[in-house]
Protein backbone atom coordinates (compact mmCIF):
# COMPACT_ATOMS: atom_id res chain seq x y z
CA UNK A 1 0.00 0.00 0.00
CA UNK A 2 2.78 2.43 0.99
CA UNK A 3 4.75 1.22 -2.02
CA UNK A 4 1.78 2.01 -4.29
CA UNK A 5 1.33 5.39 -2.67
CA UNK A 6 4.99 6.35 -3.19
CA UNK A 7 5.05 4.99 -6.74
CA UNK A 8 1.87 6.93 -7.47
CA UNK A 9 3.35 10.10 -6.04
CA UNK A 10 6.50 9.77 -8.16
CA UNK A 11 4.62 8.95 -11.35
CA UNK A 12 2.06 11.64 -10.54
CA UNK A 13 4.80 14.26 -10.37
CA UNK A 14 5.60 13.62 -14.03
CA UNK A 15 1.92 13.51 -14.93
CA UNK A 16 1.64 16.84 -13.16
CA UNK A 17 4.55 18.31 -15.09
CA UNK A 18 3.01 17.17 -18.35
CA UNK A 19 -0.43 18.46 -17.35
CA UNK A 20 0.94 21.86 -16.34
CA UNK A 21 1.94 22.58 -19.92
CA UNK A 22 -1.46 21.50 -21.19
CA UNK A 23 -3.18 23.67 -18.56
CA UNK A 24 -0.96 26.66 -19.31
CA UNK A 25 -1.87 26.62 -23.02
CA UNK A 26 -5.53 26.39 -22.10
CA UNK A 27 -5.35 28.98 -19.34
CA UNK A 28 -3.58 31.62 -21.37
CA UNK A 29 -4.89 31.04 -24.89
CA UNK A 30 -7.97 28.80 -24.37
CA UNK A 31 -6.25 26.31 -26.65
CA UNK A 32 -7.02 22.64 -25.98
CA UNK A 33 -3.75 21.30 -27.30
CA UNK A 34 -4.49 17.68 -28.03
CA UNK A 35 -1.08 17.49 -29.67
CA UNK A 36 0.56 18.11 -26.27
CA UNK A 37 1.05 14.36 -25.80
CA UNK A 38 2.70 14.14 -29.22
CA UNK A 39 5.26 16.70 -27.98
CA UNK A 40 6.05 14.39 -25.05
CA UNK A 41 6.41 11.49 -27.49
CA UNK A 42 8.81 13.46 -29.72
CA UNK A 43 10.88 14.44 -26.68
CA UNK A 44 11.08 10.75 -25.71
CA UNK A 45 12.43 9.80 -29.14
CA UNK A 46 14.82 12.73 -29.10
CA UNK A 47 16.28 11.69 -25.75
CA UNK A 48 16.31 8.03 -26.74
CA UNK A 49 18.33 8.67 -29.90
CA UNK A 50 20.58 11.22 -28.23
CA UNK A 51 21.49 8.47 -25.77
CA UNK A 52 21.69 5.48 -28.09
CA UNK A 53 23.39 7.23 -31.01
CA UNK A 54 25.43 9.95 -29.31
CA UNK A 55 25.73 8.65 -25.77
CA UNK A 56 24.26 11.81 -24.23
CA UNK A 57 22.94 11.08 -20.74
CA UNK A 58 19.19 11.79 -20.39
CA UNK A 59 19.94 14.15 -17.50
CA UNK A 60 21.79 16.47 -19.90
CA UNK A 61 18.83 16.32 -22.20
CA UNK A 62 16.67 17.87 -19.46
CA UNK A 63 18.29 21.11 -20.56
CA UNK A 64 18.37 20.49 -24.32
CA UNK A 65 15.20 18.59 -25.26
CA UNK A 66 12.73 21.16 -23.80
CA UNK A 67 14.37 23.89 -25.86
CA UNK A 68 13.95 21.82 -29.02
CA UNK A 69 10.34 20.95 -28.16
CA UNK A 70 9.58 24.57 -27.25
CA UNK A 71 10.92 25.63 -30.65
CA UNK A 72 8.72 23.03 -32.33
CA UNK A 73 5.79 24.24 -30.22
CA UNK A 74 6.39 27.82 -31.32
CA UNK A 75 6.32 26.77 -34.97
CA UNK A 76 3.08 24.86 -34.33
CA UNK A 77 1.58 27.89 -32.59
CA UNK A 78 2.36 30.22 -35.47
CA UNK A 79 1.36 27.71 -38.14
CA UNK A 80 -1.79 26.23 -36.57
CA UNK A 81 -3.04 27.67 -33.31
CA UNK A 82 -2.56 31.43 -33.61
CA UNK A 83 -5.81 31.93 -35.51
CA UNK A 84 -7.79 30.16 -32.77
CA UNK A 85 -6.44 32.08 -29.77
CA UNK A 86 -9.09 33.05 -27.25
CA UNK A 87 -11.71 30.80 -28.78
CA UNK A 88 -12.15 27.18 -27.73
CA UNK A 89 -13.92 26.21 -30.93
CA UNK A 90 -14.67 22.82 -32.41
CA UNK A 91 -12.37 23.74 -35.30
CA UNK A 92 -9.52 24.39 -32.86
CA UNK A 93 -10.08 21.05 -31.15
CA UNK A 94 -10.21 19.19 -34.47
CA UNK A 95 -7.08 20.98 -35.67
CA UNK A 96 -5.27 19.92 -32.48
CA UNK A 97 -6.38 16.29 -32.82
CA UNK A 98 -5.35 16.28 -36.49
CA UNK A 99 -1.99 17.77 -35.59
CA UNK A 100 -1.44 15.13 -32.91
CA UNK A 101 -2.31 12.37 -35.39
CA UNK A 102 0.00 13.83 -38.05
CA UNK A 103 2.90 13.93 -35.58
CA UNK A 104 2.09 10.40 -34.43
CA UNK A 105 1.94 9.09 -38.02
CA UNK A 106 5.21 10.80 -38.88
CA UNK A 107 6.79 9.18 -35.81
CA UNK A 108 5.48 5.76 -36.94
CA UNK A 109 7.04 6.32 -40.36
CA UNK A 110 10.31 7.56 -38.96
CA UNK A 111 10.76 5.25 -35.97
CA UNK A 112 8.36 2.31 -36.63
CA UNK A 113 5.42 1.49 -34.34
CA UNK A 114 7.67 -0.75 -32.22
CA UNK A 115 7.69 -0.14 -28.44
CA UNK A 116 11.09 0.78 -27.06
CA UNK A 117 12.69 1.37 -23.71
CA UNK A 118 15.76 3.36 -22.83
CA UNK A 119 18.29 1.35 -20.83
CA UNK A 120 20.83 3.68 -19.31
CA UNK A 121 23.29 3.10 -16.50
CA UNK A 122 21.09 4.36 -13.67
CA UNK A 123 17.58 4.02 -15.03
CA UNK A 124 16.96 0.52 -13.64
CA UNK A 125 18.59 1.04 -10.22
CA UNK A 126 16.52 0.91 -7.05
CA UNK A 127 17.14 1.84 -3.46
CA UNK A 128 15.29 0.55 -0.43
CA UNK A 129 14.04 3.27 1.91
CA UNK A 130 12.08 2.13 4.97
CA UNK A 131 10.78 -0.96 3.21
CA UNK A 132 9.80 0.94 0.08
CA UNK A 133 11.60 0.42 -3.22
CA UNK A 134 12.46 3.68 -4.92
CA UNK A 135 13.46 3.70 -8.56
CA UNK A 136 16.34 6.09 -9.29
CA UNK A 137 14.70 7.08 -12.54
CA UNK A 138 11.34 7.79 -10.93
CA UNK A 139 12.90 9.69 -8.05
CA UNK A 140 14.98 11.82 -10.42
CA UNK A 141 11.94 12.39 -12.64
CA UNK A 142 9.92 13.50 -9.63
CA UNK A 143 12.70 15.82 -8.44
CA UNK A 144 12.96 17.38 -11.91
CA UNK A 145 9.18 17.79 -12.00
CA UNK A 146 9.11 19.53 -8.61
CA UNK A 147 11.96 21.85 -9.62
CA UNK A 148 10.18 22.72 -12.87
CA UNK A 149 6.89 23.38 -11.09
CA UNK A 150 8.63 25.66 -8.60
CA UNK A 151 10.45 27.51 -11.39
CA UNK A 152 7.29 27.97 -13.45
CA UNK A 153 5.36 29.22 -10.42
CA UNK A 154 8.18 31.65 -9.59
CA UNK A 155 8.32 32.89 -13.16
CA UNK A 156 4.54 33.35 -13.33
CA UNK A 157 4.34 35.11 -9.97
CA UNK A 158 7.42 37.24 -9.76
CA UNK A 159 8.76 38.06 -13.19
CA UNK A 160 7.67 40.72 -15.59
CA UNK A 161 7.05 38.07 -18.25
CA UNK A 162 5.03 35.96 -15.83
CA UNK A 163 2.82 38.89 -14.85
CA UNK A 164 2.27 39.63 -18.53
CA UNK A 165 1.28 35.98 -19.16
CA UNK A 166 -1.21 36.13 -16.28
CA UNK A 167 -2.62 39.41 -17.55
CA UNK A 168 -3.05 38.05 -21.08
CA UNK A 169 -4.65 34.92 -19.59
CA UNK A 170 -7.18 37.12 -17.79
CA UNK A 171 -7.99 39.45 -20.68
CA UNK A 172 -5.79 39.60 -23.77
CA UNK A 173 -7.50 42.69 -25.18
CA UNK A 174 -7.14 44.63 -21.95
CA UNK A 175 -3.49 43.56 -21.78
CA UNK A 176 -2.96 44.95 -25.29
CA UNK A 177 -4.63 48.20 -24.33
CA UNK A 178 -2.21 48.66 -21.41
CA UNK A 179 0.83 48.07 -23.59
CA UNK A 180 1.43 44.32 -23.67
CA UNK A 181 2.06 42.64 -27.01
CA UNK A 182 -0.43 39.79 -26.50
CA UNK A 183 0.64 37.86 -29.60
CA UNK A 184 4.27 37.79 -28.46
CA UNK A 185 3.23 36.82 -24.93
CA UNK A 186 1.08 34.00 -26.31
CA UNK A 187 3.91 32.72 -28.47
CA UNK A 188 6.26 32.65 -25.47
CA UNK A 189 3.65 31.03 -23.23
CA UNK A 190 2.97 28.33 -25.80
CA UNK A 191 6.70 27.73 -26.10
CA UNK A 192 6.87 27.36 -22.31
CA UNK A 193 3.88 24.99 -22.31
CA UNK A 194 5.40 22.71 -24.93
CA UNK A 195 8.80 23.03 -23.26
CA UNK A 196 7.21 21.48 -20.17
CA UNK A 197 6.01 18.61 -22.38
CA UNK A 198 9.64 18.32 -23.46
CA UNK A 199 10.83 18.04 -19.86
CA UNK A 200 8.12 15.46 -19.09
CA UNK A 201 9.14 13.36 -22.10
CA UNK A 202 12.81 13.60 -21.15
CA UNK A 203 12.34 12.23 -17.64
CA UNK A 204 9.56 9.81 -18.53
CA UNK A 205 11.66 8.02 -21.14
CA UNK A 206 14.12 6.90 -18.46
CA UNK A 207 11.60 4.40 -17.06
CA UNK A 208 8.50 4.38 -19.25
CA UNK A 209 8.33 2.22 -22.42
CA UNK A 210 7.25 4.26 -25.39
CA UNK A 211 6.06 4.11 -28.98
CA UNK A 212 4.45 6.65 -31.33
CA UNK A 213 1.03 6.38 -29.65
CA UNK A 214 2.31 7.06 -26.12
CA UNK A 215 1.43 10.75 -26.46
CA UNK A 216 -2.22 10.12 -27.18
CA UNK A 217 -2.41 7.54 -24.41
CA UNK A 218 -1.25 10.22 -21.95
CA UNK A 219 -3.81 12.83 -23.00
CA UNK A 220 -6.69 11.56 -20.81
CA UNK A 221 -4.40 12.03 -17.80
CA UNK A 222 -3.68 15.63 -18.83
CA UNK A 223 -7.39 16.34 -19.27
CA UNK A 224 -8.33 14.78 -15.94
CA UNK A 225 -5.46 16.46 -14.04
CA UNK A 226 -6.39 19.83 -15.55
CA UNK A 227 -10.05 19.48 -14.57
CA UNK A 228 -9.16 18.27 -11.05
CA UNK A 229 -6.69 21.10 -10.51
CA UNK A 230 -8.94 23.74 -12.03
CA UNK A 231 -9.03 24.86 -15.64
CA UNK A 232 -6.20 27.27 -16.24
CA UNK A 233 -4.55 26.76 -12.84
CA UNK A 234 -0.98 25.70 -13.57
CA UNK A 235 -0.13 24.69 -9.99
CA UNK A 236 -3.52 23.01 -9.72
CA UNK A 237 -2.76 20.89 -12.79
CA UNK A 238 0.43 19.67 -11.10
CA UNK A 239 -1.51 18.61 -8.01
CA UNK A 240 -4.15 17.09 -10.29
CA UNK A 241 -1.41 15.04 -11.94
CA UNK A 242 -0.19 13.81 -8.56
CA UNK A 243 -3.75 12.79 -7.62
CA UNK A 244 -4.01 10.91 -10.93
CA UNK A 245 -0.73 9.09 -10.30
CA UNK A 246 -1.67 8.06 -6.77
CA UNK A 247 -5.21 6.97 -7.69
CA UNK A 248 -3.87 4.95 -10.62
CA UNK A 249 -1.21 3.14 -8.61
CA UNK A 250 -3.44 2.52 -5.60
CA UNK A 251 -6.17 1.09 -7.85
CA UNK A 252 -3.63 -1.08 -9.57
CA UNK A 253 -2.31 -2.41 -6.26
CA UNK A 254 -5.60 -2.81 -4.41
CA UNK A 255 -7.93 -3.75 -7.24
CA UNK A 256 -6.59 -4.66 -10.68
CA UNK A 257 -3.95 -3.10 -12.95
CA UNK A 258 -6.34 -3.29 -15.91
CA UNK A 259 -8.80 -1.04 -14.06
CA UNK A 260 -6.28 1.54 -12.89
CA UNK A 261 -7.81 4.36 -14.95
CA UNK A 262 -11.43 3.64 -14.06
CA UNK A 263 -11.57 5.68 -10.81
CA UNK A 264 -9.94 8.58 -12.66
CA UNK A 265 -12.82 8.79 -15.11
CA UNK A 266 -15.23 8.55 -12.19
CA UNK A 267 -13.40 11.40 -10.49
CA UNK A 268 -13.56 13.41 -13.71
CA UNK A 269 -17.33 12.99 -13.91
CA UNK A 270 -17.79 13.89 -10.24
CA UNK A 271 -15.70 17.06 -10.60
CA UNK A 272 -17.41 18.12 -13.82
CA UNK A 273 -20.79 17.65 -12.16
CA UNK A 274 -20.16 19.13 -8.72
CA UNK A 275 -16.97 21.22 -8.88
CA UNK A 276 -16.34 22.16 -12.52
CA UNK A 277 -13.83 24.84 -11.53
CA UNK A 278 -11.66 22.16 -9.88
CA UNK A 279 -9.61 22.50 -6.73
CA UNK A 280 -7.89 25.73 -7.68
CA UNK A 281 -10.01 27.20 -10.48
CA UNK A 282 -9.28 30.67 -11.77
CA UNK A 283 -11.12 33.68 -10.47
CA UNK A 284 -13.87 34.89 -12.72
CA UNK A 285 -13.19 38.10 -14.62
CA UNK A 286 -14.62 41.32 -13.23
CA UNK B 1 -0.05 71.32 -31.02
CA UNK B 2 -2.46 68.60 -32.10
CA UNK B 3 -2.40 65.42 -30.00
CA UNK B 4 -5.11 63.48 -31.80
CA UNK B 5 -6.51 63.87 -35.28
CA UNK B 6 -9.46 61.87 -36.58
CA UNK B 7 -9.69 62.30 -40.32
CA UNK B 8 -12.71 61.24 -42.43
CA UNK B 9 -13.35 58.20 -40.26
CA UNK B 10 -16.17 55.86 -41.25
CA UNK B 11 -17.20 52.45 -40.02
CA UNK B 12 -19.92 50.05 -41.20
CA UNK B 13 -21.20 46.91 -39.55
CA UNK B 14 -22.73 45.09 -42.48
CA UNK B 15 -25.24 47.56 -43.89
CA UNK B 16 -25.30 49.67 -40.71
CA UNK B 17 -23.23 52.85 -40.89
CA UNK B 18 -22.00 53.43 -37.35
CA UNK B 19 -19.59 56.28 -38.12
CA UNK B 20 -19.90 58.57 -41.14
CA UNK B 21 -17.02 60.78 -42.16
CA UNK B 22 -16.05 61.85 -38.63
CA UNK B 23 -13.46 64.64 -38.49
CA UNK B 24 -12.04 66.36 -35.42
CA UNK B 25 -8.78 67.21 -33.71
CA UNK B 26 -7.82 67.38 -30.04
CA UNK B 27 -5.28 69.97 -28.97
CA UNK B 28 -2.54 69.14 -26.48
CA UNK B 29 -3.81 69.73 -22.93
CA UNK B 30 -7.50 69.87 -23.85
CA UNK B 31 -10.29 68.15 -21.96
CA UNK B 32 -12.77 67.06 -24.61
CA UNK B 33 -16.14 65.48 -23.88
CA UNK B 34 -17.75 63.18 -26.41
CA UNK B 35 -21.49 62.97 -25.89
CA UNK B 36 -24.55 61.71 -27.70
CA UNK B 37 -27.46 59.32 -27.36
CA UNK B 38 -27.02 55.54 -27.11
CA UNK B 39 -26.03 54.11 -30.47
CA UNK B 40 -24.51 57.40 -31.64
CA UNK B 41 -21.15 55.68 -32.31
CA UNK B 42 -19.16 57.02 -29.33
CA UNK B 43 -17.92 53.64 -28.13
CA UNK B 44 -17.09 52.52 -31.67
CA UNK B 45 -15.09 55.71 -32.14
CA UNK B 46 -13.24 54.99 -28.87
CA UNK B 47 -12.52 51.42 -29.90
CA UNK B 48 -11.12 52.56 -33.26
CA UNK B 49 -8.96 55.31 -31.76
CA UNK B 50 -7.64 52.84 -29.15
CA UNK B 51 -6.90 50.27 -31.83
CA UNK B 52 -9.18 47.50 -30.52
CA UNK B 53 -11.32 47.83 -33.65
CA UNK B 54 -10.13 48.41 -37.21
CA UNK B 55 -11.17 51.61 -38.96
CA UNK B 56 -13.39 51.19 -42.00
CA UNK B 57 -12.20 54.24 -43.92
CA UNK B 58 -10.24 57.27 -42.80
CA UNK B 59 -7.16 57.91 -40.73
CA UNK B 60 -6.12 58.34 -37.08
CA UNK B 61 -3.08 60.40 -36.16
CA UNK B 62 -1.45 60.51 -32.73
CA UNK B 63 1.05 63.31 -32.16
CA UNK B 64 1.37 63.72 -35.94
CA UNK B 65 1.96 60.03 -36.58
CA UNK B 66 -0.41 57.82 -38.59
CA UNK B 67 -1.52 55.03 -36.26
CA UNK B 68 -4.53 53.79 -38.26
CA UNK B 69 -3.10 50.29 -38.61
CA UNK B 70 -0.98 50.27 -35.46
CA UNK B 71 -1.86 47.59 -32.84
CA UNK B 72 -3.19 48.81 -29.47
CA UNK B 73 -0.04 48.00 -27.47
CA UNK B 74 2.04 50.21 -29.72
CA UNK B 75 -0.46 53.07 -29.43
CA UNK B 76 -0.26 52.71 -25.63
CA UNK B 77 3.51 52.94 -25.76
CA UNK B 78 3.10 56.19 -27.69
CA UNK B 79 1.09 57.53 -24.75
CA UNK B 80 -2.54 56.77 -25.66
CA UNK B 81 -4.24 55.46 -22.52
CA UNK B 82 -7.82 54.32 -22.20
CA UNK B 83 -10.36 52.69 -19.93
CA UNK B 84 -13.21 50.38 -20.87
CA UNK B 85 -16.91 51.17 -20.60
CA UNK B 86 -17.38 47.86 -18.78
CA UNK B 87 -14.58 47.50 -16.24
CA UNK B 88 -12.05 44.91 -17.39
CA UNK B 89 -9.42 44.45 -14.72
CA UNK B 90 -7.06 41.47 -14.50
CA UNK B 91 -9.04 39.38 -12.03
CA UNK B 92 -6.18 37.10 -10.99
CA UNK B 93 -3.71 39.92 -10.36
CA UNK B 94 -3.56 42.10 -7.27
CA UNK B 95 -4.18 45.85 -7.43
CA UNK B 96 -0.43 46.56 -7.55
CA UNK B 97 0.12 43.85 -10.19
CA UNK B 98 -2.66 45.26 -12.36
CA UNK B 99 -0.82 48.57 -12.44
CA UNK B 100 2.58 46.92 -12.68
CA UNK B 101 1.69 45.03 -15.89
CA UNK B 102 1.03 48.37 -17.56
CA UNK B 103 3.92 50.21 -15.92
CA UNK B 104 6.39 47.57 -17.13
CA UNK B 105 5.70 48.67 -20.68
CA UNK B 106 5.00 52.35 -20.23
CA UNK B 107 7.22 53.74 -17.49
CA UNK B 108 10.35 55.48 -18.66
CA UNK B 109 13.05 57.15 -16.62
CA UNK B 110 12.42 56.36 -12.97
CA UNK B 111 11.10 52.90 -13.89
CA UNK B 112 8.14 50.69 -13.25
CA UNK B 113 8.49 50.44 -9.45
CA UNK B 114 8.36 54.19 -8.99
CA UNK B 115 5.48 54.52 -11.46
CA UNK B 116 3.44 51.90 -9.59
CA UNK B 117 3.98 53.58 -6.21
CA UNK B 118 3.21 57.01 -7.60
CA UNK B 119 0.05 55.76 -9.31
CA UNK B 120 -1.15 53.91 -6.21
CA UNK B 121 -0.74 57.09 -4.19
CA UNK B 122 -2.38 59.35 -6.79
CA UNK B 123 -5.47 57.15 -7.07
CA UNK B 124 -5.60 56.53 -3.31
CA UNK B 125 -5.08 52.79 -3.73
CA UNK B 126 -1.93 52.23 -1.65
CA UNK B 127 -3.78 50.53 1.20
CA UNK B 128 -5.40 48.13 -1.28
CA UNK B 129 -2.25 47.10 -3.13
CA UNK B 130 -2.51 43.39 -2.25
CA UNK B 131 -6.27 43.14 -2.77
CA UNK B 132 -7.76 41.49 -5.86
CA UNK B 133 -10.35 43.25 -8.04
CA UNK B 134 -13.23 41.14 -6.72
CA UNK B 135 -12.53 42.51 -3.25
CA UNK B 136 -12.95 46.14 -4.33
CA UNK B 137 -15.98 48.40 -4.37
CA UNK B 138 -17.20 49.81 -7.69
CA UNK B 139 -15.49 53.15 -7.01
CA UNK B 140 -12.22 51.41 -6.16
CA UNK B 141 -12.41 49.28 -9.30
CA UNK B 142 -12.99 52.41 -11.39
CA UNK B 143 -10.02 54.10 -9.71
CA UNK B 144 -7.91 51.02 -10.41
CA UNK B 145 -8.89 50.98 -14.06
CA UNK B 146 -7.89 54.63 -14.41
CA UNK B 147 -4.66 53.90 -12.51
CA UNK B 148 -3.81 51.00 -14.81
CA UNK B 149 -4.62 53.10 -17.87
CA UNK B 150 -2.56 56.17 -16.95
CA UNK B 151 0.49 54.73 -15.15
CA UNK B 152 3.84 55.49 -16.73
CA UNK B 153 3.90 57.75 -19.74
CA UNK B 154 0.38 58.91 -20.50
CA UNK B 155 -0.17 61.74 -22.98
CA UNK B 156 -3.83 61.23 -23.89
CA UNK B 157 -6.26 59.68 -21.41
CA UNK B 158 -9.49 58.36 -22.89
CA UNK B 159 -12.16 57.68 -20.28
CA UNK B 160 -15.14 55.60 -21.36
CA UNK B 161 -17.89 56.28 -18.81
CA UNK B 162 -15.35 55.91 -16.02
CA UNK B 163 -17.25 58.30 -13.78
CA UNK B 164 -20.73 56.83 -14.14
CA UNK B 165 -22.43 54.86 -11.39
CA UNK B 166 -20.56 56.63 -8.60
CA UNK B 167 -21.85 58.62 -5.65
CA UNK B 168 -21.41 62.39 -5.72
CA UNK B 169 -18.34 62.24 -3.45
CA UNK B 170 -16.71 59.37 -5.35
CA UNK B 171 -17.33 61.19 -8.59
CA UNK B 172 -15.87 64.44 -7.22
CA UNK B 173 -12.75 62.58 -6.11
CA UNK B 174 -12.16 61.17 -9.59
CA UNK B 175 -12.94 64.49 -11.27
CA UNK B 176 -10.22 66.01 -9.10
CA UNK B 177 -7.74 63.31 -10.14
CA UNK B 178 -8.50 63.86 -13.83
CA UNK B 179 -8.12 67.63 -13.42
CA UNK B 180 -4.78 67.16 -11.68
CA UNK B 181 -3.53 64.85 -14.42
CA UNK B 182 -4.53 67.46 -16.96
CA UNK B 183 -3.08 70.44 -15.09
CA UNK B 184 0.01 68.98 -13.45
CA UNK B 185 1.07 66.40 -16.02
CA UNK B 186 -0.20 67.96 -19.22
CA UNK B 187 -2.35 64.93 -19.98
CA UNK B 188 -4.90 65.53 -22.73
CA UNK B 189 -8.26 64.04 -21.76
CA UNK B 190 -11.03 62.67 -23.99
CA UNK B 191 -14.08 61.38 -22.16
CA UNK B 192 -17.29 59.68 -23.14
CA UNK B 193 -19.85 60.31 -20.43
CA UNK B 194 -23.61 60.25 -19.99
CA UNK B 195 -23.60 62.00 -16.63
CA UNK B 196 -23.97 65.58 -17.81
CA UNK B 197 -22.90 67.31 -14.55
CA UNK B 198 -19.61 65.39 -14.77
CA UNK B 199 -19.11 66.36 -18.40
CA UNK B 200 -19.91 69.98 -17.65
CA UNK B 201 -17.57 70.01 -14.68
CA UNK B 202 -14.64 68.61 -16.62
CA UNK B 203 -14.82 69.32 -20.32
CA UNK B 204 -13.79 72.59 -21.88
CA UNK B 205 -15.09 71.49 -25.26
CA UNK B 206 -17.82 69.07 -26.32
CA UNK B 207 -18.40 67.09 -29.48
CA UNK B 208 -21.88 65.67 -30.03
CA UNK B 209 -22.31 62.52 -32.08
CA UNK B 210 -25.67 61.47 -33.49
CA UNK B 211 -26.19 58.53 -35.87
CA UNK B 212 -22.43 58.36 -36.40
CA UNK B 213 -22.08 61.99 -37.43
CA UNK B 214 -20.78 65.01 -35.56
CA UNK B 215 -23.72 67.39 -35.17
CA UNK B 216 -22.06 69.95 -32.90
CA UNK B 217 -18.63 70.98 -31.65
CA UNK B 218 -18.13 73.78 -29.14
CA UNK B 219 -17.91 74.88 -25.54
CA UNK B 220 -20.36 73.36 -23.04
CA UNK B 221 -22.26 76.67 -22.99
CA UNK B 222 -22.64 76.64 -26.78
CA UNK B 223 -23.64 72.97 -26.84
CA UNK B 224 -26.49 73.28 -24.32
CA UNK B 225 -27.98 76.06 -26.42
CA UNK B 226 -27.59 74.23 -29.74
CA UNK B 227 -31.08 73.37 -31.09
CA UNK B 228 -29.86 70.24 -32.92
CA UNK B 229 -28.27 68.89 -29.77
CA UNK B 230 -31.35 69.68 -27.71
CA UNK B 231 -33.52 67.84 -30.19
CA UNK B 232 -31.24 64.84 -30.64
CA UNK B 233 -29.91 64.34 -27.13
CA UNK B 234 -30.37 66.82 -24.31
CA UNK B 235 -34.07 67.63 -24.54
CA UNK B 236 -35.70 70.94 -23.72
CA UNK B 237 -34.96 70.55 -19.97
CA UNK B 238 -31.25 71.12 -20.53
CA UNK B 239 -31.76 74.75 -21.46
CA UNK B 240 -33.33 75.55 -18.09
Amino acid sequence: MIQALISGLLLGGVYGLFSMGFSLAFGVMRIINFAHGAMVMIAMYLVFYAYTLLGIDPLWMVLLAPVAIAALGSVVYVGVYRRFVGRTTLQQLLAAIALGLVLQSLAELAFSPETRALRNSWGSHYILVGGVFLSYAQAIAFAVAVICVALVELVLRFTRWGQAIRAVADDAEAAEIVGQNAQAINLGAFGLATGLAGVAGTVLVTYYPFNPVVGFSLMPIALIATVLGGLGSVGGAFLGGIICGIVQQMTSALWAPALQDLPLYGLLLVFLAFRPYGLFGRRAAH
Amino acid sequence: MISLKVDSLSKDFGGLKVLRDVNFTVEHGEILGLIGPNGAGKSTLFEIIGGAMAAGRGRIELFGRDVTRMPPHQRRRLGLCRTFQKIRLFANLSVAENIRVAANETAAGSGADAAVEETLALLNLSALREAHPDELTLAERKRLEIARAMTGTCRILMLDESLSGLTHDESEELIDVVRRLNRERDVTVVLVEHVMPVVMALAKRLIVLHHGTIIADGTPEQIVENPMVIEAYLGEGARA
